[in-house]
């Protein structure tokens, strides 16, 4: 009965909740490791040109959010939690040196859904629906180069087609993963 | 970030600069070396000397095989008869420090070509000149020096 039961989770391993997990070996990556930071930008589709200097680019990140807990009465040892079905493209956030006729493109950009593009130091790009969201402009002071801290929002959101829902695209830079 | 260097670092950014100052000076530019590493002649007034420097950076080492990462420490150093000459030619070396390389490959042929080959993805944490004043009370040489870090990885390995 037990093999039967075994095989039958073989078969339909969704329905079986009672088999251990079983230990994966970690295999060498075969991919291309950024070995430095320099060169990573980010392009506002708005004005590739913008009159900021990226100093530093934080690319986003893919959120799934908290666990959705499953836990009931009928546990018997440990909670358990469910993955959420949807995921969020985080934040984008770095530091830039700007020219103050910047300020003419932020009273005009800010909040205008465009095309957001970091291309990372082996070329490779990432381009999502997006806006520039915040621009704090940091304390000037005597003796260093001012600076702007930038904030762009991402919206997953096909702003020229009926703001349908669409996801970042990554595109690999010939000759690499 | 590393792996394995068949050639010192600072072995491979001479010849990294000495192919740079070869294309400058074929584009009719004054050279700035010539360029040698590890040991600075006494014979020459104006020379590039880079130097292995311990003012690298540990990136930390892979779980998975063990593998170093690192930022190698190099300094340049630049002596001249001429004390705005050397300060002049030590601006132009930061210069293509900072906007010349961006994952360079360098091909090794000092002495004679030993079909190596080297990625120098940047160089990077470049300090400021560094005027060490005259080389007494040997010489009136001026000294200069800059230091700088830089991740170089192997792609091809010496033949033989």
């Amino acid at each position: 009965m037990k093999l039967l039961l075994l095989a039958f989770g073989f078969l339909m391993p969704k329905l079986v909740m009672w088999l251990a997990p079983a230990p994966t070996n970690r295999t060498k990556p075969s991919g291309f490791k950024l070995e430095d930071g320099y060169r990573t930008l980010m392009t506002l589709s708005l004005d590739p040109a913008v009159q900021i200097w990226e100093k530093t680019v934080k690319p986003p990140g893919v959120d799934g959010g908290d666990p959705i807990p499953q836990t009931t009465m009928h546990n018997d040892h440990w909670r358990t939690f469910a993955p959420k079905a949807l995921k969020t493209l985080t934040e984008v956030t770095g530091k830039a040196g700007y020219d103050p006729q910047v300020y003419l493109f932020l009273f005009a950009s800010v909040n205008i859904p465009c095309t957001i593009t970091i291309t990372f130091p082996q070329h490779g790009q990432l381009a999502f629906y997006g806006f520039l969201q915040k621009v704090e402009i940091d304390e000037h002071a005597e003796g260093t180069m001012p600076e702007m801290t930038y904030t762009i929002g991402i919206t997953n959101v096909d702003f020229a087609n009926n703001f349908v829902e669409e996801g970042p695209v990554y595109v690999p830079s010939p000759g690499t993963p | 970030m590393s792996g394995e260097l068949s050639h010192s670092p600072a072995e491979v950014i001479a010849q990294l600069m000495q192919t740079w100052d070869d294309a400058q000076v074929a584009l009719g530019d004054p050279s700035v070396g010539p360029i040698y590493f590890s040991n600075e002649p006494s014979e020459l007034d104006d020379v590039v000397t880079i130097y292995d420097s311990p003012t690298g950076q540990s990136d930390g080492r892979a779980m998975i095989d063990g593998e170093l990462w690192e930022h190698w420490g190099i300094q340049a150093r630049i002596r001249a008869s001429e004390h705005k000459e050397g300060f002049l030619r030590a601006k132009r070396i930061r210069k293509f420090w900072s906007e010349g390389v961006y994952q360079a490959v360098v091909t090794m042929t000092d002495p004679a070509p030993d079909g190596s080959q080297y990625v120098v993805w940047a160089i990077t944490k470049i300090g400021q000149i560094l005027a060490l004043g005259k080389q007494t009370p040997q010489t009136k040489r001026s000294i200069f020096t800059i230091n700088a870090t830089s991740p170089i990885r192997e792609l091809i390995a010496p033949s033989g």
